[in-house]
């Protein structure tokens, strides 16, 4: 396999056999050597065989090999020629990341932080069956859920419509439809509202460590020692059960338009089939279920904290900088040659990386373009970025998402046998509450790339701005 | 409860599994044993008295040998039951009657190691290999 030089942060593979257009890789030659170790330039290829494809299939330096598309994969596709695939978004349907303010110094509250962590790991749902003690969900308000996304959550009280300005396509995407979304994952889904779920997912609350644009970091309402908090999480198993129903569906379709898979993950069928249409009906449904779990957690981080530091809400000023996804299909316009076209752009674990003065960036950071959230792991630090004309001009204005798997769960359990990871933690000053002992060990630090190289690959290439650095003083997980 | 023994496969993000069996019967339900044993500990000798019915249909073997996982994962997802015991009545390469014995989750008796989103058809593989059935199949964490 070539893979050719663009740039010191840009890589080509050149289209060959059934491969429809090229392959880029944004990585550094020291994350590409480790990239090549897997199968995910082999799905990079792949995913650049699928009917429609436009301009190139992309992967972003935190790529890793996933099902079908591999994870850091974007691909936009034409909506006339082009397909629409649930493996090009996961099974973690509108799996993303929320970042939220507060007017506190991180260091007035370190003494209280087990406390805060404790009282996080009580309030926040995370393991089987777990649900919030004063929140059911009827099956009325679930059909709303899924239509309205965190409106809805907004609507019954959990936080303000100022949040909603806050928040990818406003929380809400449009098109959604719950009769699409099958018994099945409704099922799945309806005691899953409000919870955090367990593996990669997290409730995280930060100190902000560096800033790198100090007028970006202003607008966004971000200072040096400043106490934020980061919430990640998905769309639980409803999305993964819709993800799971349509890839039968789309196995059949693939086979009825006669579509040739590499890989039995890339099925798919047109856009405009009703296969097609129903997935994306679907998806949306999946995606603003996210939205308001998102929204809720928020909600409940904030009582945690009025609670546990005897604070009003005025005084800690908790509000969201800005909430993302990192696992979705969006019908986007954007150039292509000199023409503005509507694709259908996947992004399997990257993020909308729009600009300044983009109309869908919201009007408070209209001058300095949307905030992305990129989050590492539990014992170094996360990122906050801001996107960038190159990236709508290279990427389908897409960036990174995190910091991307360097190490198998198993690797990661091997790493760590007689190893106290929670002690490890706290002698850096991280405190660490996990549902199970096995997700915390097969989440350790090592077990990932480290996310500042993928943010300066980001940054190398110029389709993402650094804006500030946080560094985790205690997390929950589930 | 014994678990019939299984094969961890390594991949970057998830889990997945290698099982043999005898039969294709032994095959499916050493398949499920070892995803349960994938997503929870048990401690030993618990009785499992609630039954649940499983019938599955597909195109051919491997999806149906996914459809059987996702459908006892779907149930584990649902009604929190901890499920072992399997048994196939009847199985072909596009039908499989059966189901499985199990309890309901419980903090004292169960701890859980890790939630499986879904059954994968990466890497998925179903092939008879001289007498002994073998499969593998990833598990999206």
């Amino acid at each position: 396999m070539d893979v050719l030089r663009i740039n010191d942060f840009c890589w080509r593979i050149p289209k060959h056999g059934t491969m429809r257009v090229d392959g880029i890789i944004y990585a550094s030659k020291r994350m590409l050597d480790d990239i090549m170790k897997d199968e995910a330039c082999q799905q990079v290829m792949n995913v650049a065989c699928l009917p429609g494809i436009v301009k190139a299939s992309l992967a972003m330096p935190d790529i890793h090999w996933g099902y079908g598309f591999p994870i850091g994969g974007v691909a936009a596709f034409d909506m006339e020629e082009g397909i629409i695939s649930p493996g090009g978004v996961g099974y973690d349907i509108n799996c993303g990341v929320r970042l939220l303010r507060t007017d506190l110094i991180a260091s007035d509250f370190v003494p209280k932080m087990r406390e805060v962590v404790n009282h996080l790991f009580r309030e926040i749902p995370t393991g089987l069956g777990a649900h919030h003690r004063d929140f059911r969900l009827g099956k009325e308000d679930l059909r709303d859920v899924l239509r309205d996304g965190a409106r809805w959550a907004v609507k019954k009280g959990f936080g303000d419509e100022n949040d909603l300005n806050h928040i990818e396509a406003g929380g809400c995407i449009s098109g959604a439809d719950p009769q699409a979304v099958s018994e099945r994952a409704k099922e799945r889904g309806k005691d899953q509202l409000g919870t955090l779920g367990s593996g990669n997912h997290f409730v995280e609350v930060q100190v902000v460590e560096e800033i790198y644009d100090e007028a970006a970091a202003n607008v966004m309402g971000l200072f040096p020692g400043q106490l934020t908090i980061t919430v990640h999480t998905g769309s639980r198993g409803l999305g993964h059960q819709i993800c799971t129903d349509h890839i039968e569906i789309m196995l059949a379709a693939s086979r009825k338009y006669k579509i040739e898979l590499p890989d039995k993950q890339l099925c798919c069928a047109p856009i405009n089939s009703p296969e097609g249409k129903h997935y994306f009906a679907a998806m949306a449904a999946g995606a603003n279920f996210a939205f308001a779990n998102r929204q809720m957690i928020t909600h409940w981080v904030r009582e945690v904290l009025e609670k546990t530091l005897h604070m009003g809400p005025a005084d800690i000023g908790i509000a969201p900088v800005y909430d993302v996804c990192h696992n979705i299909a969006k019908f986007e316009e954007h150039m292509v040659g000199n023409s503005s076209r509507k694709l259908c752009v996947h992004r399997k674990g990257a993020t909308r990386a729009y600009p300044a003065k983009h109309p869908e960036v919201p009007a408070v950071y209209l001058d300095i373009g949307q905030p992305v959230l990129i989050p590492g792991d539990m014992g170094r630090y996360s990122f906050v970025l801001v996107g960038t004309q190159k990236a709508m001009e290279e990427t389908f204005g897409s960036t990174c998402h995190g910091a991307g798997r360097l190490m198998s769960r198993h690797a990661a359990k091997r790493a760590c046998a007689g190893r106290d990871i929670e002690q490890e933690l706290l002698e850096k000053g991280i405190i660490v509450r996990g549902a199970s002992r096995a997700t915390v060990v097969e989440e350790v630090p090592e077990a990932y790339k480290d996310v500042a190289e993928v943010v300066d690959a980001v940054a190398g290439a110029g389709i993402s701005k650094k804006v500030a650095k946080l560094r985790p003083l205690g997390v929950i997980k589930g | 409860m014994d678990v019939t023994p299984y094969e961890v496969i390594d991949h970057t993000a998830d889990i997945g599994i290698r099982v043999e069996g005898e039969s294709l019967e032994g095959l499916f339900t050493g398949a499920a044993e070892a995803m349960f044993d994938v997503m929870v500990d048990s401690k030993p000798n618990l009785v499992s008295s609630i039954s649940v019915p499983v019938d599955v249909e597909a195109a051919k073997i491997d999806e149906l040998f996914v459809k059987w996982l996702q459908e006892l994962l779907y149930v584990f997802d649902t009604r929190h039951l901890v499920l072992s015991h399997f048994y196939i009545d009847q199985i072909s390469d596009t039908k499989l009657s059966g189901g499985a014995k199990g309890m309901k989750f419980d903090k004292l008796r169960h701890e859980m190691k890790r939630q499986i989103k879904a059954v994968t058809y990466h890497m998925l593989k179903v092939e008879k290999k001289g007498d002994l059935w073998c499969a593998q199949v990833i598990f999206d964490i």
